[in-house]
């Protein structure tokens, strides 16, 4: 068992925190599809989490079945992740699942290297999409945002 | 000392008829401790002769009273008032008999066996008797009318030390936690195993003995609260433990780690986020509020005035506080329940970023000034402070409490058409679980 989608037969504290919409379903199947595909084939992802301050892989994090998935729908925040009891609830927004699918990749990405312990204060967590083939070095070193990839350079949080 | 130390020595203050021969034993070197302290303070001088040999005749009579178990010790203190008769060239010399009386040799007997018999005449003049002594090896016992060394507590984990007696201190110490059943237990995995140090600076030399003067202040490096990166360490390999809970700082005689300085319990943070806000919260003296440009966040770049907590400041933005909002602020820092109490995260917009430089009572130049970001498009604070690792940052998310901070804020900056435009909170998480609403 891996990281589980929140279909409804989950029920997280965060009361915000709600089922992956129907018509979402598809949408985070696939991210989840491609989260694994990106731990199996760029080590360099694997390489980065494992630097993380709790030293766990992607593919660890991809495996854990205590970490769910869920949907939220907030006027600011694409992201969302509380670790509380043993267990990490992630939530991806309603305006990202819109954007698109490797927005909302993105996303979990970025909330995963929180799981795994990088800081609110730093980038480390929006970095990770950049070891993760999400974005590139380029904006990286520069801070320039590209929009054709859903890293945000200097994104705190 | 130990919950059960502490409560003998209570006994034994509260019920003089009957204490332990060690006990008095306690009373007349407390009483001799004093004096090196009245040197200090206000320049008389013992036996008539200057500090040095006054504190001769002190440890002679002290070693008396050890050696002997002495029923009756006697000492003679000259006061010399030299400054009132300077002018006219005359001293007066007042003598006065002080006698340290001690129980009659009968209630030698009602001494329990086993009391401590740790040779006193060796120890150094005016330190309180160190260790299995329970009643002077606390440095904040209130029976004690001074102290040999006093350890002030400041915010949790800042401490300040100040010898009222000449004493040569190991600079190994050590950060006791209350365990539940009320003993104490020190930390041995603070700082990568290297332990809590007697330093005020995290400079690379570190002798093992310090050696304090009679009045002799020390703003000690502060401990973090955590485990790894404790008081030295500036970058942790794992996840840092953070230690909430009732503490102690505990001191040691150099080259006996057995006689102990017990510093008063302080309650830690509940996480390291809080504790920043405390310290931002301690003793603010003055404030600058400024608008912050959120695209402009280098943590590589120095601090104020050009970056606050990482984030540009906008030209020309700023502007002084006034001391009612800064009692606002600090209050609104200190509240616990106005902040997420767990571990979250957000991925957000930057928007709306507000600074804050506030200046607070520190005893050095680098610790004087507090860095506070808010970004109010996520809630979140950065609080940057300075320790004996540099500048430090933590983040608190404070969704409970966003109408409260908008509102200081908005009064800071009341020109600011973008603060005023705000209507909603972007993000509600609760400040806990228990009360979070239907």
């Amino acid at each position: 068992m891996g990281i589980q989608l929140n279909f409804g037969d989950h029920i997280p504290k965060f009361k915000d925190f709600r089922p992956i919409p129907m018509d979402l379903r598809a949408d985070a199947q696939w991210i989840r599809a491609q989260a694994k595909a990106i731990a199996n084939t760029k080590p360099t992802a694997n390489a980065y989490f494992r630097s993380l301050p709790k030293h766990r892989t992607l593919s660890a994090l991809l495996a854990d079945g205590s970490i769910w998935v869920s949907y939220f729908n907030s006027p600011a925040a694409d992201g969302q992740t509380y670790t509380l009891g043993g267990f990490s609830e992630v939530a991806i927004d309603a305006r990202m699942w819109r954007a698109g699918r490797a927005t909302a990749l993105g996303v979990l990405i970025h909330e995963l290297a929180h799981v795994n312990g990088a800081p609110d204060e730093t980038t480390q967590a929006e970095d990770a999409l950049v070891h993760c083939g999400l974005g590139n070095l380029f904006e990286l070193h520069t801070g320039i945002d590209l929009p054709d990839t859903p890293y945000r350079p200097g994104l705190k949080g | 000392m130990t919950g059960s130390e502490s409560r003998s020595g209570a006994r034994a203050a509260a019920t003089p008829r009957t204490r332990s021969r060690s006990a008095r034993r306690q009373q007349a070197v407390r009483f001799h401790a004093t004096m090196p302290s009245f040197i200090s303070e206000y320049g008389v001088r013992i036996g008539g002769m200057a500090g040095g040999r006054g504190q001769l005749r002190a440890r002679k009579v002290r070693s008396i009273v050890a050696r002997e178990g002495a029923r009756f010790a006697l000492t003679v203190v000259i006061f010399e008032k030299n400054a009132w008769f300077r002018s006219g060239g005359a001293t007066l010399s007042v003598a006065i008999w002080l006698a340290a009386c001690h129980g009659p040799a009968s209630r030698r007997a009602e001494a329990k066996p086993g009391a401590s018999s740790a040779p006193v005449a060796e120890l150094p003049v005016g330190s309180a008797r160190p260790s299995a002594a329970p009643v002077t090896s606390s440095a904040s016992r209130p029976t004690a009318p001074l102290a040999p060394l006093e350890i002030t507590n400041g915010v949790a984990g800042q401490f300040q030390v100040r010898a009222n007696v000449p004493l040569e201190l190991s600079t190994q110490a050590n950060i006791e936690v209350q365990t539940p059943t009320g003993k104490w237990k020190a930390y041995a995995d603070l700082d990568g195993g290297k332990g809590y140090h007697l330093r005020e600076s995290c400079s690379p030399e570190l002798p093992a003995c310090r050696t304090l003067a009679a009045g002799e202040r020390l703003h000690l490096a502060a401990w973090s609260g955590s485990s790894c990166s404790a008081q030295c360490e500036p970058e942790c390999q794992f996840i840092d433990r953070f230690h909430s809970g009732v503490h102690r700082l505990v001191l040691h005689a150099c080259g006996n780690s057995g006689a102990r300085y017990d510093g008063p319990p302080f309650a830690m943070a509940a996480s390291a986020r809080e504790l920043w806000r405390w310290r931002a919260a301690a003793g603010i003296q003055g404030g600058q509020v400024f608008r912050l440009d959120p695209h402009g966040l280098d943590e590589k770049k120095a601090g104020p005035p050009e970056y606050i907590a990482g984030f540009q400041v906008v030209k020309a933005s700023g502007r002084p506080v006034a001391p009612e909002l800064l009692v606002d602020l600090a209050a609104w820092l200190r509240d616990r329940d106005g902040f997420v109490q767990y571990d979250v995260s957000k991925r957000c917009m930057q928007g709306h970023v507000v600074g804050f430089l506030l200046h607070v009572t520190a005893a050095r130049l680098e610790e004087q000034t507090v860095e506070v970001a808010l970004n109010l498009a996520c809630n979140v604070s950065y609080v940057t402070t300075r320790d004996g690792r540099g500048r430090t940052n933590q983040s608190s998310h404070f969704d409970p409490s966003w109408a409260r901070i908008l509102s200081i804020v908005r009064r800071a900056l009341p020109d600011d058409s973008e603060l005023a435009a705000l209507r909603e909170s972007p993000t509600n998480f609760p400040a806990n679980f228990d009360h979070q609403p239907n």
